[in-house]
């Protein structure tokens, strides 16, 4: 209250000075240096002061200078700030557009609007925010880059491997929870491809490709993408070439990928201590005989070691480490741009060869991209991209889980007294305590690919009838050829009983979308109005070939021709299809109120029979304050526009053909092979042989449908001091009703769930984005981008008044995705048993259904990132860190092994702190090979293998020297710039786990990597 | 208007897809092979490593006296089950519905065809048969499995007087409208009525098609039908029925199984199909037990040394290349209950150590991969099966001469001595004991203990002692899922 009041004195001094001192009257235009045109709501001032007035309709201003006034400073919106001496009486001045900000468009459908016009809740990514780094897909290149958008890795730190990308946060329980891609206006497949190892469907887009990324948040923006944009939609526009010499840019670098955060596993010693515990406390607990039972111990770890005879000093052999390598990075970048007046070309190349931190894991990846527009006549311009990738991946299994052959699990677990090789230098295959598979063998003679050929081109032509009128026919084509191999030779034990075994899958996938679009434009005085009709069809197809076979005659036979017993061909076909009529009206009046409609008519496959086509739409309005007489006098003040907007998008159901009834094959041998064997005699009548089994798997549900998004959003652009601080606040809420559920019916029907529409769930939250330049002085800057989302989650309703599903995974009332099971009650000081609470809150052994709780969910509070960018003359450092808080992950490896001291396999070093003696107040249950009588076993799941995993990660960092010109325009080179950067370089947490940034489960995969490059890129 | 509705409808045709791996109904039920699909496919799922293809047979015995799962070997399978863990017993509820359904639907379907040719006619009666005798396969095996026999529900304890057994699902669900409709479980007595009158309805359709002895016994036959039902008989206690169906199952018309001589009792499980089967599950390798789905769950990697196998009686066993998850191993009461040391029963246990421990145990080689890498076929019913059940239920009603006729029979083709076997009221016990020598790792143990009310006695090597026989672990718990959704179930008690 006292600085209010001391600056209403100090203003009003500033009043009454000028009201006594001498001043003067001056008068002009200021028109706009781009078009010519007058501007009207121009802010006009005195140099430091606040006083001021605004350009009429006409552009016309009159200020009255106060005698101590020296110059005017003139702001518009837009337009670069000038500030005049005082020359004379009268002052036209020219006002140059702020190229930057006033050429800043946004891509928001099927059009473009200036970013100072948008009304929806819009991230903007500019591709030199990312561009060079060694990320191999652009979602990835995304990664704490916009506020409410959460990033994870799901295929772990496997080069290329899979991401999901979540925008505000999740309202639904199965429907996809992943954003709608579009590269150039054609609608992306995304996910993973590729069955061998994680390979994300997006990497056919080398990120250094991209101009820019906008995330379109909100509903009522993504409307116009109908059943398609419950999850957002994200849209990459890639580089397009720009008239005028042809500039040449290279870039080339080269660096290597580390593990980090390994699990301590203990040592051989440790080990054998551990197993002879165990062993003990079975006999004492039920009456054996100690002798006996040392002895079994003794024998089972014995047969590691020379002889059978357990050393006096009891090796350790690290087998994470084993497995682990330093992969080596290197992508080499080129591209070509530029054009005359009427044709423009883009063209670029590039190679990506990144090692995995496993053995025998790799990415490498070469593309191409080539873009060219050209005006054919004054009416009709063309437009066409195309791009060829082609990947090679080799990795192990992507897939989470305990599986033996997965070396992030059987390395692990396998027990630190077995050596890796024997004396002779094979690989040794008879382990102790884990079945005979040496990871490091299986790693080096396993072949596991996935090949790709995959481009993403589109053709589009616009016909200008008259100036306000167009009509463009774009057509868009995503393809991808997939190969994935696998190959066992005869020499891996696994392999060994059959000879070899190898597999061999082709996918095509076939994505294309056409569109023809008529696009309205008219300005009338102070009223501009703009319009899209058209109509869209898109068709997705998935066929895939695969066989296997067994018996290869020699270990370089790899093929399957080359086998004798062929097995399990399959023939595959899915696909799904949507059209749809989609409408876009903007109106703004005085540049200054603004108003957007968008809709959509959209039908899909995926509907039953009853509900082929629904209806989606949104509005917004926005209104930049800034334009209005009451805020000519606050200068500091260069934005304020606040929006709002409501829309209703959908959710397609999850699968293709879920609506309809079908008959597949079954028998759960193995899986989609249901056959059984008749004989020709069988019964007498039979006829002979394998019949294919056929069972009802589902019944038709004709009235299945979208689900149902709506959300509401309000907030505000603003921007301040000359756009010095800028940024934005929105707060949502997105409501999802008509979920697809899978409606569980009673299980001895013959079904276990029927897809239906029905429940709700909401997700709400608030995003931040907060652009500052802390520091520009004499050749000194700092600028930071900071955004945070806040996101809760609740689930509204079910079905038939069921209160929760997925055993208690949904609840009604609590947030989605929850963690559920027995709480731990700590360790038994008396004898080392596990205790857990009841239901009622005393003590127990042995939890029963009923004993358990909610213990947490895996959707985080606070996501967000935090990006600086230092630099100073040519040096420049930027650095950015991305974190998320509140959310709980399951610490499965530790339950299921790590900590779980009632089997054979390796520990983590937390299995120090078990309990050894009556008395030990200890975090882990006492050793027990097997399971307790009476008790749950170790590996019972239970609010010990919970933790919160929040985290701060130092995602990225680079530092940048750019040569100056003076000293490389001798040899031809407008720019050069070295850089060495890092990936992953430091993670604060809590976390037990090896890595919090998981979707909720630390289930055993490839671990992060920490990558350190250096580079060099020069311009021509 | 025309225009209209041509738009509308070519709306409707631009965003259809066609599924070209899966069939719709009106593509699927139209002639005899859509419905022997269905058959197949019932057979095919009894076939799941959940159901016959494993659990049945081998957690069988593990819950039982005969097998001691070894924790270091196992891979953490069946080690909660040997040691009584509740809710870690049997789980084939949900899944066996499914094929119920399907069954169902063949009965309700098959004789609606309008286009069967007279060549067809046997075909479509057989599958029509067979559909009767599987439906009552499934509901004898969910009845014994969750819930009590009819004269052997508790009397006191948690399951005293609880006598709820299998939900009744007598007609094909094919519509939403069906899937929403809740049933509960229908008494013990009625589940076992509809179980005899499915089988007897399908001894009856099985013979109006003709004398006939299936070869291999791969499908359910009238003969099959006749043992089970004689099983069916067994558990509930009706010994005369009991005698009469043994004696209908091994008449040598209609009987596709013999009993196999002196001395080839290891020989026959080694021979594809058992020459003691009456009804058998075969299994393919190279289509069904492909890829991993043999090592990672047959009863062969269940129940063979990891590394190691068998070469000869009396030998220790040999490292091969065969991983397992084996440590389903013989228990040492098991070994110790056969009286007589010739007894051809025991060559089929070995000692060997694993490829990861030097320790050895006992192994049983019943399951030894003799249809295929990882492979075996199942024997569900036995001609010595039939001959024990025949006694026993002969032994109830006080006939001890022509019972103990029946286990000297058997044990004269076994190589036992035939002098051991009484003649008096001890036979009972015997019968019992004799069952375990001969149907060990067929997953008989457990279910006779059960129906006998005797208790479950545990090897000591498990320490848990004897499972009284009224715990209310001895039926296996109903799907969390399913009781959540229809307490009305109910549960079985203290679940």
């Amino acid at each position: 209250m006292k600085k209010i009041l001391l600056t209403f004195l100090l203003l009003s001094l500033v009043t009454l000075t000028s009201v006594y001192a001498q001043s003067r009257k001056i008068t002009g235009t200021v028109i706009g240096a781009d078009d010519g045109k007058p501007l009207p709501g121009v802010s006009v001032k005195i140099t430091g002061t606040n006083l001021g007035v605004q350009t009429n309709v006409q552009g016309a201003y009159s200020v009255t200078a106060p005698a101590g006034a020296t110059s005017l400073t003139f702001s518009y919106l837009g337009y670069l700030p000038q500030t005049v001496k005082i020359t004379g009486t009268t002052m036209n001045i020219n006002l140059a557009p702020d190229s930057k900000s006033l050429n800043e468009v946004v891509v928001t459908g099927y059009g473009v609007e200036k970013k100072r016009e948008i009304t929806g809740a819009i991230s903007s990514i500019k591709g030199s925010d990312f561009a060079d780094q060694p990320v191999q897909t652009l979602d990835r290149a995304i990664q704490g880059r916009a506020a409410g958008v959460q990033v994870t890795s799901t295929g772990g730190g496997q080069p290329g491997g899979g991401i999901s990308v979540q925008i505000r946060g999740v309202a639904t329980v199965n429907g996809t929870t992943q954003p709608l891609y579009i590269i150039d206006g054609v609608q992306m497949n995304s996910g993973t491809i590729g069955g061998q190892t994680s390979l994300d469907a997006l990497s056919a887009i080398n990120p250094d490709d991209i101009e820019s990324i906008e995330i379109l948040k909100d509903a009522a923006s993504s409307a116009i993408y109908g059943a398609l944009a419950a999850n957002g939609v994200v849209i990459v526009t890639t580089k397009h070439g720009k008239s005028g010499k042809t500039q040449v840019n290279a870039s080339v670098q080269f660096g290597r990928a580390q593990p980090y955060n390994n699990y301590k596993t203990i040592t051989g010693a440790q080990y054998v201590q551990l197993q002879n515990e165990a062993f003990i406390n079975v006999a004492t607990r039920t009456g054996a005989s100690v002798a006996t039972a040392t002895t079994n111990a003794i024998a089972s770890y014995s047969a590691a070691f020379p002889g059978g005879v357990v050393p006096a000093v009891i090796p350790t052999y690290d087998w994470v480490k084993a497995i682990s390598q330093t992969g080596k990075v290197s992508q080499y970048d080129l591209s070509l741009s530029g054009g005359d007046a009427k044709t423009q070309f883009f063209i670029s190349g590039s190679y990506n060869n990144t090692g995995g931190t496993i053995l025998n894991s790799l990415f490498q990846r070469g593309t191409l991209r080539g873009s060219i527009t050209n005006a054919v006549t004054d009416k009709l311009s063309v437009v066409a991209s195309f791009s060829l990738t082609g990947s090679n991946v080799l990795g192990s299994t992507s897939t989470q889980g305990f599986f033996t052959n997965a070396p992030f699990t059987g390395a692990e677990l396998t027990p630190p007294v077995n050596a890796i090789f024997n004396p002779d230098g094979t690989y040794n295959t008879a382990l102790v305590g884990r079945n005979s598979l040496n990871e490091v063998q299986n790693l080096a003679l396993e072949q596991r690919t996935v090949g790709t050929f995959q481009t993403v081109d589109n053709l589009a032509l616009t016909y200008k009838f008259i100036p306000e009128l167009s009509f463009k026919a774009f057509g868009g084509l995503d393809f991808s050829d997939v190969h994935d191999f696998n190959y066992r030779p005869a020499t891996l034990l696994v392999a060994a009983t059959t000879n070899g075994a190898g597999f061999e899958d082709y996918q095509r996938n076939i994505n294309y979308n056409v569109s023809g679009t008529f696009n309205f434009n008219k300005k009338l005085g102070e009223h501009s109005l703009s319009a899209i009709a058209g109509f869209e069809y898109r068709s997705v197809t998935q066929q895939i070939l695969a066989a296997s076979a067994t018996g290869f005659p020699s270990p370089l036979f790899t093929l399957l021709s080359n086998a004798s017993t062929p097995s399990a061909p399959s023939s595959l076909f899915t696909g799904y299809k949507t059209a749809g009529f989609l409408g876009n009206i903007s109106y703004k009046y005085k540049d200054k109120y603004f108003f957007t409609l968008n809709g959509r008519y959209d039908g899909s496959s995926r509907f039953g029979a009853n509900n082929k086509y629904g209806l989606f739409y949104g509005g917004s309005a926005g209104w930049e304050m800034t334009r209005e007489d009451f805020m000519k006098n606050t200068s500091f003040v260069t934005q304020l526009k606040p929006r709002v907007s409501y829309g209703v998008v959908g959710e397609l159901p999850l699968a293709n053909f879920g609506a309809l009834a079908l008959y597949n094959g079954v028998g759960n041998l193995v899986a989609g092979a249901g056959q059984y064997q008749f004989t020709p005699s069988s019964g007498g009548v039979l006829p002979g042989g394998l019949q294919g089994g056929l069972g009802l798997t589902q019944v038709a549900v004709p009235n299945l449908s979208w689900e149902r998004s709506a959300q509401a959003d309000i907030g505000i652009d603003f921007g301040f001091f000359n756009n010095r601080i800028t940024g934005s606040f929105d707060v949502y809420r997105k409501t999802n009703t008509k979920l697809l559920l899978a409606q569980q019916v009673p299980g001895d029907t013959g079904f276990t769930s029927i897809n239906q529409n029905t429940g709700s769930a909401k997700s709400e939250g608030y995003d931040v984005l907060i652009n500052t330049v802390n520091v520009d002085k004499g050749g000194f800057k700092w600028i930071t981008s900071f955004n945070l989302g806040y996101n809760r989650t609740k689930l509204l309703s079910l079905y038939n008044g069921v209160q929760q599903i997925q055993t208690f995974t949904y609840v009604v009332g609590q947030p989605l995705n929850l963690i559920y099971g027995p709480k731990w009650a700590g360790v038994n000081p008396a004898d080392g048993r596990g205790m857990y609470y009841d239901a009622k809150g005393n003590i127990t052994y042995n939890p029963k259904t009923a004993d358990q709780f909610i213990l947490g969910h895996v959707n985080p509070t606070l996501t967000g990132g935090f990006s600086n960018t230092v630099s100073y003359k040519g040096i420049s450092l930027d650095f950015m860190f991305q974190y998320q808080y509140g959310n709980s992950s399951i610490l499965q490896a530790q339950l299921n092994s790590y900590e779980n001291l009632s089997n054979a396999d390796n520990k983590t070093v937390d299995v120090l702190t078990r309990w050894t003696a009556p008395g030990q107040i200890a975090y882990l249950p006492r050793a027990y090979n097997g399971t307790e009588p009476l008790s749950a076993s170790q590996g019972t799941f239970s609010s010990r293998g919970v933790d919160v995993a929040s985290y701060i990660r130092l995602k990225s960092a680079t530092l940048n020297y750019t040569i100056p010109s003076k000293v490389t325009q001798h040899v031809g080179i407008s720019g050069l710039t070295v850089f060495v950067q890092g990936l992953n370089l430091l993670t604060f947490t809590n976390y037990r786990g090896d890595d919090p940034e998981n979707t909720g489960t630390n289930l055993n995969f490839y671990p992060n990597e920490r990558t350190l490059t250096a580079g060099i890129k020069a311009k021509f | 208007m025309t225009t209209l509705a041509i738009t509308l409808a070519s709306c409707e045709k631009l965003v259809t897809v066609t599924p070209q791996n899966s069939l719709t109904p009106a593509q699927t039920l139209v002639d005899v092979n859509g419905y022997l699909g269905l058959l197949a496919g019932a057979y095919a799922g009894a076939e799941g490593y959940n159901y016959w293809g494993r659990d049945l047979i081998i957690e069988g015995d593990a819950l039982a006296d005969n097998i001691v799962t070894n924790n270091g070997q196992a891979g953490g399978r069946y080690t909660n089950a040997n040691l009584f863990i509740a809710a870690n017993t049997f789980n084939f509820w949900t899944n066996s519905y499914f094929y119920i359904n399907q069954l169902n639907t063949i009965i309700a379907g098959i004789n609606t065809l309008t286009n069967v040719t007279p060549a067809q006619k046997t075909l479509q009666a057989s599958i029509y048969a067979q559909a009767y005798a599987l439906r009552a396969l499934y509901y004898f095996d969910l009845a014994r499995v969750y819930g009590w026999e009819p004269n052997n529900v508790p009397a006191s304890g948690p399951d005293a007087g609880f006598t709820f057994s299998a939900v009744l699902r007598l007609t094909p669900i094919t519509t939403i409208a069906g899937t929403t409709t809740k049933q509960n479980r229908s008494t013990i007595t009625q589940t076992y009525a509809q179980i005899e009158a499915d089988f007897l309805k399908a001894i009856s359709l099985f013979q109006a098609i003709g004398t006939s002895k299936p070869n291999p016994p791969y499908a359910l036959s009238e003969s099959s039908a006749h043992g089970l039902l004689a099983k069916v008989y067994l558990y509930a206690q009706d010994y005369p029925n009991c005698v009469a169906q043994c004696q209908a199952a091994l008449n040598p018309a209609i009987c596709p199984a013999v009993l196999t001589p002196a001395g080839t009792y290891s020989k026959a499980f080694k021979s594809i199909p058992n020459p003691e089967s009456l009804i058998e599950f075969d299994y393919v390798q190279s289509v069904q037990v492909a890829g991993v789905t043999g090592s990672n769950g047959s009863p062969y990697t269940y129940t063979q040394p990891t590394g190691y196998g068998f070469v000869g009686v009396g030998l220790p066993g040999a490292p091969n290349n065969f991983s397992t998850f084996g440590g389903q191993t013989v228990s040492a009461e098991l070994v110790a209950s056969f009286d007589t040391p010739t007894d051809d029963r025991k060559a089929m246990f070995y000692t060997s150590r694993t490829a990861t421990t030097s320790a050895t145990f006992t192994w049983c080689n019943k399951y030894s991969g003799a249809n295929g890498l990882y492979t075996d076929n199942i024997p569900v019913l036995r001609y010595a099966d039939v001959l024990l059940m025949e006694a026993e239920a002969m032994a109830a009603q006080g006939q001890f001469g022509p019972a103990q006729a029946l286990v000297v029979q058997l044990r004269t083709a076994r190589n036992a001595s035939a002098a051991a076997v009484p003649a008096d009221a001890t036979l009972n016990a015997f019968i019992q004991n004799e069952r375990r020598r001969e149907l060990f790792f067929e997953g008989n143990r457990f279910f006779d203990l059960k129906r006998m009310a005797a208790g479950i006695p545990k090897p000591a090597a498990t320490g848990v002692g004897t499972i009284a026989p009224t715990d209310y672990r001895i039926i296996a718990p109903l799907p969390t899922s399913e009781v959540l959704f229809n307490p009305a179930l109910p549960q079985n008690p203290n679940y």
